[in-house]
């Protein structure tokens, strides 16, 4: 007989309450993406209008070669990055390691701001240069502006899935083709490089979505991408359709993006090394200092430029008086709105990560790729919607706490989810049935026998998503509550008045607050190895 | 055996059937597991349920235990349905106790706290629990967590938490799989003595054939998702009533032989058979059945030896073609090409063709 893997391993009894729970979520995942279609599908031939207007053609294009621009960039200073600092004898190797993942702890409008602090007209650099008789610094506000700041705050999502492909990648292939004779530089682009591919692809795809997404960097520097567009759209006209149908646009291009790394993943499958030799480090010889200076670049500007302007701006806020106590409140209210949030979105994951994990079939996984998706959609499009929605429909819901919680749901459910699911995969589901048979009825053995297991879990999926919400704005902006101010809001409101100074303590506590899971990524990979 | 709480068939299992659907491509479709399979175990009973991986006898398991519902058939224990045509009881109020392979013991929890997890609260819990470590031999080691202990604990922790709760019958899923070999034989031994000390009806299950015919008063044999005959050890090994069964608990030889009135010719001569009719037949002799002599028995010729220390195997050609195994004490030397006279000294099995 066929050995075959018990497919859904209980099949008795699936609660129906956990499938009416799941089925909701999903529903409600589904709610910004489906209103937007009928919303354009109901504006008919305005939404065609807006579609084939050169304005909206030129966004798009704009948008597009901005991505592209800033996955290009994030992956050319990524991979060398990731090559020098797990291959080679970089001097201070582990110390570069920890440095250059960290400028993924500024959010990008947290970078931005510092960006135009330093080198914006009257900036920093303006005033120290302007005795040597510079009168004009190049333009940091635009396409170049805003590739820059996404670039260099994203690459770490490259460089963290390259760093560990190299470290699990089997040496005695790159051994094999110096055997067959290739030489070194022969070698890492016809061996190692291929095999690097799917964690670029993987990488460079988060880098992608994440511009495409990007609210806060393009706003602030001033670069009409398609989000910037649909923000004015929104703010500035009457016109709610047009602002639908734009949105509609950049979820398409999302689709696009994931969709593109489902085919350059190629077919091929890599396995990892069984036998763990260390590898010889490759000596850099004279190379060592042009390493040292590359990645002493990217440091100086990723990370050294924008936490000395954001402390430079601190110092002179404090003299000047700036008022703590609106932070203390911003703060709180971050801390607060972000703890009802990460606390929903776990609640919200596991009756779909139960059902995907312990009742396998056609449904569950179904139910589980809807709740995935809302990864694709950016943060603004989110907000949008819901504003729409809600503000036609659901009145009493419109511009509360409970909706603004609502958003970031739907936005940071996958990142809930993952978490979820894979702690309970470490739940030993013969411990329960072991429950079954001593007495204990399917609530009570969740309470009493899955749950505990799943704790250590659960946190860490609930504190990914408490400091993703800290950070994000454009749906903070939109759906807030009237004078509901949060750090990001706060920091937004300072630094589109050039109040730096005000911006600064605000954008100090959320890089604080986001730098530690970046440290605790960065041990744990120190753990690993 | 006539007291009034012997039950013959205490548990009932009559026609099971459970298929499994199975996604995936062009292999899309049913597999049936367990295929109309009939078991019964009496009251205080244990039978080890035997087969090859793949046979089914885990799905049949979890059916009794109700972490599967049947396609067909019916499940019954101390005269209560457990499931059948529009029945169904969930396994949490069916008493059965499911002892896994993998112990299944709750990580966050102590020993005490893992034994004590079926008992009712209440004021003798903590006299139960003691008492119930003493029973499977660990005593003093209630506040020990289950990844302080050694295999062969975690397996008696397990097996205290299911009789804690007082079950009426207890399955246990390949128990001693996971032990390394030096402590299978001792733990085994330890287990079956508390089950039978306790007069718990039990059902091993196991794919080792000299576990299943050493552990249980009875064994029954899976095939194919259908249990082929069940019965005491010693009558399972020694008149098999199918070639499959014979095979699966032990070396077997096989022989084509003619019935004739109450003897069956074969290249073996002359064995007596309870068969009246006449007809092709096929005769089973294992191997320690079989002596090797000088002076008599069929003419054969060794083809090869097999030493083991405390016997060993010698494979005989007949004249006939037939190629036997024979089974004998280390004392005797033999060397290839021999020849000598293969004679039956015990019983064999005759299966009608």
């Amino acid at each position: 007989m066929a050995v075959i893997a018990l497919p859904g391993r209980r099949a008795v009894d699936i609660p129906i309450a956990v499938i009416g729970l799941a089925v909701l979520v999903a529903a409600a995942m589904l709610l910004p993406a489906a209103y937007l279609v009928m919303r354009v599908l109901g504006e008919g031939s305005a939404a065609w209008d807006t579609l084939s207007a050169t304005s909206t053609t030129d966004a798009v294009v704009r948008t597009s070669l901005l991505a592209s621009a800033v996955t290009g960039g994030a992956i050319a200073i990524a991979v060398p990055a990731a090559w020098l600092t797990v291959r080679t004898d970089l001097p201070l190797r582990p110390v570069w390691a920890v440095v250059l993942a960290l400028p993924l702890a500024f959010p990008s409008y947290v970078g931005a701001f510092a960006f135009v602090a330093a080198l914006g007209p009257r900036g920093m650099l303006q005033d120290l240069l302007s005795p040597l008789g510079v009168e004009r610094l190049p333009e940091i506000y635009g396409f170049w502006g805003a590739w820059l700041a996404l670039t260099l705050f994203t690459f770490p999502y490259v460089l963290l899935p390259v760093r560990a492909a190299l470290r699990g990648m089997d040496r005695s292939l790159e051994e094999a083709a110096r055997g067959l004779g290739k030489g070194s530089l022969s070698t890492f682009v016809r061996v190692t490089l291929p095999q690097l591919r799917p964690a670029i692809a993987a990488g460079g795809v988060l880098v992608a979505l994440y511009t495409l997404s990007d609210f806060g960097a393009v706003s602030i520097l001033r670069f009409d991408s398609l989000t910037r567009v649909i923000y004015l759209q929104y703010t500035a006209s009457l016109d709610r359709g047009a602002a639908a149908t734009l949105a509609l646009i950049l979820v398409a291009m999302a689709l696009l993006v994931v969709a593109v790394e489902g085919v350059t993943r190629g077919k091929a499958r890599y396995h990892a090394s069984v036998s763990h030799r260390p590898p010889e480090p490759v000596a850099l010889g004279a190379w060592r200092w042009p390493a040292v200076a590359f990645c002493g670049l990217v440091a100086l500007v990723a990370l050294v430029l924008p936490a000395s302007v954001i402390t430079f701006w601190l110092v002179r806020g404090l003299g000047e008086g700036e008022s703590l106590a609106v932070v203390r409140e911003a703060t709180l209210n971050s801390a607060y709105v972000s703890s009802l949030a990460a606390l929903a979105a776990v609640a919200a994951a596991l009756p779909v990560a139960i059902l995907a994990v312990r009742y396998r079939g056609p449904l569950s996984s179904a139910l589980e790729k809807v709740t995935y998706s809302g990864f694709a959609l950016p943060g603004i499009v989110i907000a949008l919607a819901l504003v729409f929605f809600f503000a036609n429909y659901v009145t009493f819901l419109y511009q509360t706490m409970a909706l603004l919680v609502f958003a970031y749901v739907v936005r940071f459910l996958p990142q809930a989810l993952g978490s979820t699911r894979s702690s309970l995969l470490q739940v030993n589901a013969n411990t329960e049935e072991a429950a079954r048979g001593l007495g204990y009825g399917p609530a009570r053995v969740f309470a009493r026998v899955t749950a505990p297991q799943m704790l250590p879990g659960l946190s860490a999926g609930a504190a990914l998503v408490f400091l993703t919400v800290m950070k994000e704005l454009p749906a903070t902006l939109i759906l807030s509550p009237i004078g509901f101010n949060t750090l990001a809001t706060e920091i937004w409101s300072a630094t589109t008045a050039s109040y730096f100074a005000r911006a600064a303590l605000p954008a100090l506590i959320l890089v604080a607050v986001s730098a530690i899971p970046m440290m605790l990524l960065v041990l744990r990979e120190r753990r690993v190895s | 055996m006539s007291d009034a709480r012997t039950d013959p068939a205490f548990l009932r299992c009559q026609g099971l059937v459970k298929r499994f659907a199975r996604t995936g491509g062009r292999l899309a479709g049913a597999v049936t597991a367990v295929d109309g399979a009939d078991l019964t175990v009496a009251r205080g009973r244990t039978l080890a349920l035997l087969g090859p991986s793949g046979c089914g006898k885990t799905t049949l398991l979890r059916l009794i235990a109700g972490f599967e519902a049947p396609d067909a058939g019916v499940v019954e224990l101390g005269g209560r349905r457990l499931a059948g045509p529009g029945t169904w009881l969930a396994p949490q109020k069916r008493r059965v106790g499911l002892v896994f392979q993998d112990y299944a013991l709750f990580p966050h929890l102590n020993v005490e706290s893992n034994v004590a997890f079926g008992l009712a609260n209440g004021r003798k819990r903590k006299q139960h629990v003691a008492s119930l470590l003493s029973l499977v031999g660990l005593e003093g080691l209630g506040s020990r967590m289950p990844y302080e202990l050694s295999g062969g604990q975690q397996q008696r922790v397990a097996l205290a938490r299911t009789l804690a709760a007082e079950p009426e019958l207890v399955l246990l899923d390949e128990p001693f799989s996971n032990l390394d070999p030096g402590m299978r034989a001792r733990v085994r031994a330890e287990v079956r003595t508390i089950i039978e000390s306790l007069g718990t009806t039990a059902i091993f299950v196991t794919h080792d054939q000299e576990e299943a015919l050493s552990l249980a008063a009875e064994v029954a044999v899976m095939l194919d998702g259908k249990v082929l005959q069940t019965g005491g050890p010693r009558e399972m090994y020694e008149r098999p009533t199918d070639r499959r069964v014979a095979e699966f608990l032990g070396d077997a030889n096989f022989l084509s032989g003619q019935a004739r009135d109450g003897y069956v010719e074969c290249e073996l001569g002359r064995i007596p058979s309870p068969l009246t009719e006449a007809g092709a037949v096929e005769v089973m002799v294992r191997p320690e059945n079989l002596a090797l002599s000088a002076e008599t028995g069929e003419p054969a010729e060794i083809v090869s030896v097999e030493y083991y220390g405390h016997d060993q195997a010698v494979t005989v050609r007949l004249s006939g073609g037939a190629t036997l195994r024979v089974r004998l004490m280390a004392g005797e030397e033999f060397s290839p090409g021999q020849s000598l006279g293969l004679s039956l000294r015990g019983e064999a099995v005759i299966f009608p063709r």
